[in-house]
C-alpha cells in the first residue's frame, strides 16, 4: 500500500487516498496482465513438464504408469556410470565457475581501468560466444592431437573452452556492475590513504556482489551447455574425464529409459535450484 | 508473508497436477488394436496382406497399422523422414501412447547410430516400456510344443518374458550333400560344439571351401549361447570360457587363410563355386534360404551345416521380433493377433484367403519361421523373385528340423554384437595379444550400468 500524504481537508484526503488506491490497483492489474503470458509459458513449458518429471521419477513403465517409490533413485545412486558423471559435473563446476568468475572479474578490471589495448580487448570479448560452436570443435581437434581427447586431458580441453567461450559476456556484466560503483568513494578511500588491494576487497569486490553472484548463477547454468563440446569432442560414450551428466541422461533417453532419466534429472536439479535459491537468499539478506 | 505463502500453494498445486498427469493411463477399450510396423524390412506389400487377413477373420477388432519410411535403399542410410518417425514413436512409447505392439527387426548393428527401431532391445525391456508376455504365453490357444524350444525365453528381464521372435536367424554354413558324404568332414564330432565344427572344416581341402576363412569368423560371433555383454548385469562377457574358446576357433580360422579369398562376388557367386568343385558354399551362407533353394533349384541336394554353441546345442537370434507396449490395455486383441502371426499360415507361407498370395512375411528366406515344421513349407513356398514355390529334398527338410529341435538357447542382438568383431579383429589377426585387445573393448564398452 503507498504511504499517502495528507493535506488539506480529511474528504479532500479520502478522495485522494481512493484514487491513489484505484490507481495502485490498475498498475497492479496492468503489472499482472503483461507479466501473465511469461508466467502462463513459463508454468506451462517448464513448471509443470517438471513436476510431471518428478511424478515419472517413481513409476516404471511406458507412461510411467507403476508406482515404484524409491527404487529408481536407490538404483540411479548405485549406478557407477551415474556416480562418474555427476563427480565430472561437480568437479568441473567446482573449478570452472571460479575461474570464469576470477578470469571475468580482472578482465573487467583491465578494461574499466582503460589500459592500452583494452579497447581492442572490449570489442572482441564477445566474439567467442557467436563462434559457431561445431567449428570451434574443428579446430580444437586440428590443433590437438587426438590421444589428448581420449585422455584425462580432454576434461582440461574442455574446461579451457568453456572459459573461453563464457569468460566474454561475464566480463561485460562485471564491466556493468563496475560502472555503478561511483568514483567518489575511491577517491575518499584514496585520501584515507587506502591502497589498490584495500579499495579491491574494502570497496570493489563488496559493491560488485550482485553482478558476481547473478554471473555465478549464470556460469552454473551455461557449463551444462559445455555438454555440446564434449558430445562432439567425444560422442556418445567419450573419455571418462569428460562423462557428464548430460551424457547419462542423453543415453538414457536414447535407451527409451524414462525413469532413468527422470530421477537423473530430479537430482541435477535440486542442488542447483538450492544453490541459486541460497545465492539469491544471501543477495537479499547483505545490507 | 502472505505472497510466499500463496506461491507455496501455487507450487504445491503445480506439483499434484504434474504427479497426476505423469501417471499416465491409456484407454484402448473398444476392441481397437494399434500396430507400429518398421517398414524398414516390414513393408506393406508383405505384411500388408496378412494384416488385412487377420482383420479378415477377426472382425471384432479394429486394426490401425502404422509404417515407419524405411532407410535410403540406395546407401541403408538413415533418411530424415525416418529420424523424424523414429524419435516421434520412441517418444510416444516411452510416453505410454503410441502403438499396442511394435514388429520390428532386431539385428546386429555396427554402427551404435543405428538405424533400428530398437537398436539396444535389453536397455529398452530394463525401461519398462514394454509388456511381459505372460499374457499370451499363458493363452489357452498358445501351445509351447509347437514352437522351437527357447521362443518363451526370449528378452527375459526380472524373470518374464518380453519379446516374441516371429522368426529367428542360426548361423550356418551351406553344403552340397553330395560333397559332403564324398568329403571327410565328421558331421558327429562338428556338431559336438564350436571347435569340433571349425576343426571338421578347417580339415577340408581349401579349393573345397572358397571363402569360408573370411566369412566363419564373423558367423561364429553369433554362436555362443550368451551374448558379449551382459547388459541387465552391467558386465562384458568375453573373459568366459565360451567366448574364448570361440575367439581361439576365430582365430584359428584367420590364421588359416592364405589371402587368396578376396574377390567377394566370386565367393558369393554359387554356380561359379559349384564348377570349381566346392563342397561348403561360405558365401552363401550369408543369404541361407534363398541359397538353399537355389542350390536344390540347381539339381543340387543342399545341406544346412548350424554352427553349434559351447553346450552343443544352437543359438537363435531374433530377426522379426514383437513387442507389446507397457501402455496396452487391449491385451486381448494383442494376443489375438500375435497368436495369429504364430500360426500356421504365415509361420509357414501358406496361402492367404483374403488376397490369395503367399504370407511372405517371414524375410522372404533370410530368416527362420520359428513354428516346428514350418521351415521347410517356407523354403517350398517361397516366391520372392526371382525364386517361385518349389520342392526341396528330404534331405533339407531333415536338417531343418534337426536345427529347429537342437535350439536350446536365444539371444538378442543388441549394440554390441555388430561391433564384436571389428574391436576383436587385431587379435583375430595376430596383430595384438588377447588382454590389449580387450583392454580396448573394455575402454569402448564403457558405462555399461547407465
Amino acid at each position: 500500500m503507498p504511504e499517502l500524504k495528507r493535506s488539506g481537508p480529511i474528504w479532500m484526503n479520502k478522495g485522494k487516498q481512493n484514487r491513489q488506491l484505484s490507481l495502485h490497483k490498475r498498475r497492479r492489474l496492468v503489472g499482472g496482465a503483461l507479466f501473465l503470458p511469461i508466467l502462463a509459458g513459463t508454468v506451462l513449458f517448464f513448471a509443470l513438464p517438471f513436476c510431471m518429471v518428478v511424478g515419472y521419477s517413481f513409476g516404471l513403465g511406458g507412461g510411467q504408469a507403476r508406482f515404484v517409490g524409491a527404487e529408481n533413485y536407490i538404483k540411479v545412486l548405485a549406478s557407477e556410470s551415474f556416480r562418474l558423471a555427476a563427480g565430472n559435473t561437480v568437479k568441473f563446476l567446482a573449478l570452472g565457475v571460479p575461474a570464469l568468475l576470477v578470469l571475468g572479474l580482472l578482465l573487467a578490471l583491465l578494461i574499466h581501468a582503460a589500459l592500452p589495448g583494452s579497447r581492442l580487448c572490449g570489442n572482441t570479448i564477445l566474439l567467442p560466444l557467436v563462434l559457431p560452436i561445431a567449428s570451434i570443435v574443428m579446430v580444437v581437434e586440428w590443433l590437438i592431437p587426438a590421444p589428448a581427447l581420449e585422455s584425462s586431458r580432454a576434461f582440461w580441453v574442455l574446461l579451457a573452452l568453456y572459459l573461453w567461450k563464457n569468460c566474454g559476456y561475464i566480463t561485460v556484466l562485471l564491466l556493468a556492475g563496475l560502472s555503478l560503483i561511483p568514483e567518489e568513494l575511491y577517491d575518499t578511500a584514496a585520501i584515507e590513504g587506502a591502497n589498490r588491494r584495500q579499495k579491491l576487497f574494502g570497496i570493489t569486490l563488496p559493491l560488485l556482489a550482485p553482478s558476481l553472484s547473478f554471473s555465478a548463477v549464470l556460469g552454473v547454468m551455461n557449463s551444462f551447455k559445455s555438454y555440446r563440446e564434449a558430445f562432439l569432442l567425444g560422442g556418445k560414450y567419450p573419455h571418462e574425464s569428460i562423462y557428464l551428466l548430460q551424457h547419462f541422461l542423453n543415453n538414457n533417453f536414447e535407451n527409451l529409459n524414462y525413469a532413468r532419466l527422470a530421477v537423473a534429472s530430479v537430482l541435477t536439479a535440486l542442488p542447483i535450484v538450492l544453490a541459486t535459491v541460497c545465492i539469491l537468499w544471501y543477495q537479499r539478506r547483505r545490507p | 508473508m502472505r505472497k510466499q505463502r500463496r506461491f507455496l500453494c501455487m507450487m504445491l498445486v503445480m506439483l499434484l497436477a504434474g504427479l497426476a498427469g505423469g501417471c499416465g493411463v491409456r484407454d484402448t477399450s473398444g476392441g481397437k488394436l494399434t500396430v507400429c510396423a518398421d517398414g524398414n524390412g516390414l513393408s506393406e506389400m508383405y505384411l500388408g496382406p496378412i494384416l488385412a487377413e487377420f482383420q479378415r477373420s477377426h472382425p471384432g477388432t479394429a486394426l490401425e497399422v502404422v509404417y515407419l519410411p524405411p532407410v535410403n535403399t540406395q546407401d541403408s542410410a538413415m533418411t530424415e523422414e525416418r529420424a523424424a518417425a523414429l524419435a516421434r514413436t520412441r517418444t510416444e512409447l516411452m510416453g505410454g501412447e503410441g502403438a499396442d505392439i511394435y514388429l520390428f527387426f532386431n539385428r546386429p548393428s555396427e554402427d551404435y547410430d543405428s538405424y533400428m527401431l530398437f537398436p539396444n532391445l535389453e536397455r529398452q525391456i530394463m525401461g519398462g516400456v514394454f509388456h511381459d508376455l505372460d499374457f499370451l504365453f499363458e493363452h489357452s490357444e498358445f501351445d509351447g510344443k509347437a514352437y522351437v524350444a527357447p521362443l518363451q525365453e526370449a528378452g527375459i528381464y526380472e524373470g518374464k518374458p518380453y519379446i516374441l521372435p516371429l522368426s529367428y536367424t542360426c548361423p550356418a554354413m551351406i553344403a552340397t550333400a553330395d560333397g559332403l558324404a564324398d568329403s571327410d568332414f565328421d558331421e558327429a564330432a562338428a556338431m559336438a560344439g564350436t571347435d569340433g565344427y571349425v576343426e571338421e572344416l578347417l580339415s577340408l581341402p581349401k579349393e573345397t571351401r572358397p571363402y569360408l576363412n573370411v566369412s566363419l569368423p564373423s558367423l561364429l560371433m553369433n554362436a555362443p549361447s550368451e551374448s558379449p555383454v551382459s547388459v541387465q548385469e552391467a558386465k562384458i562377457r568375453l573373459d568366459t570360457p565360451a567366448w574364448l574358446d570361440t575367439l581361439e576357433q576365430a582365430r584359428l580360422v584367420l590364421a588359416d587363410y592364405d589371402g587368396s579369398e578376396d574377390d567377394f562376388f566370386a565367393a558369393v557367386n554359387t554356380d561359379m563355386c559349384l564348377q570349381e568343385g566346392a563342397v561348403i558354399l561360405a558365401g552363401a551362407a550369408l543369404d541361407t534360404g534363398y541359397s538353399l533353394r537355389a542350390l536344390e533349384d540347381g539339381g543340387q541336394t543342399a545341406r544346412l551345416l548350424p554352427i553349434p554353441n559351447e553346450k552343443g546345442g544352437l543359438t537363435m537370434t531374433p530377426c522379426i521380433t514383437a513387442a507389446v507396449s507397457a501402455g496396452c490395455k487391449n491385451t486381448g486383441a494383442a494376443a489375438e493377433l500375435l497368436l495369429f502371426l504364430l500360426g500356421d499360415t504365415v509361420q509357414g507361407s501358406g496361402v492367404l484367403e483374403s488376397s490369395g498370395s503367399a504370407a511372405n512375411f517371414i524375410c522372404g528366406g533370410t530368416s527362420w519361421p520359428v513354428r516346428r515344421g514350418c521351415a521347410a513349407k517356407m523354403l517350398e513356398q517361397l516366391s520372392v523373385q526371382p525364386v517361385q514355390p518349389g520342392e526341396i529334398s528330404g534331405v533339407l527338410k531333415t536338417d531343418l528340423q534337426n536345427m529347429e529341435e537342437r535350439l536350446d538357447v536365444c539371444r538378442l542382438a543388441g549394440r554390441y554384437d555388430g561391433r564384436l568383431y571389428l574391436l576383436a579383429e587385431p587379435y583375430l589377426s595376430g596383430e595384438t595379444s588377447w588382454e590389449a585387445c580387450y583392454a580396448g573393448i573394455e575402454k569402448e564398452w564403457s558405462y555399461l550400468d547407465e
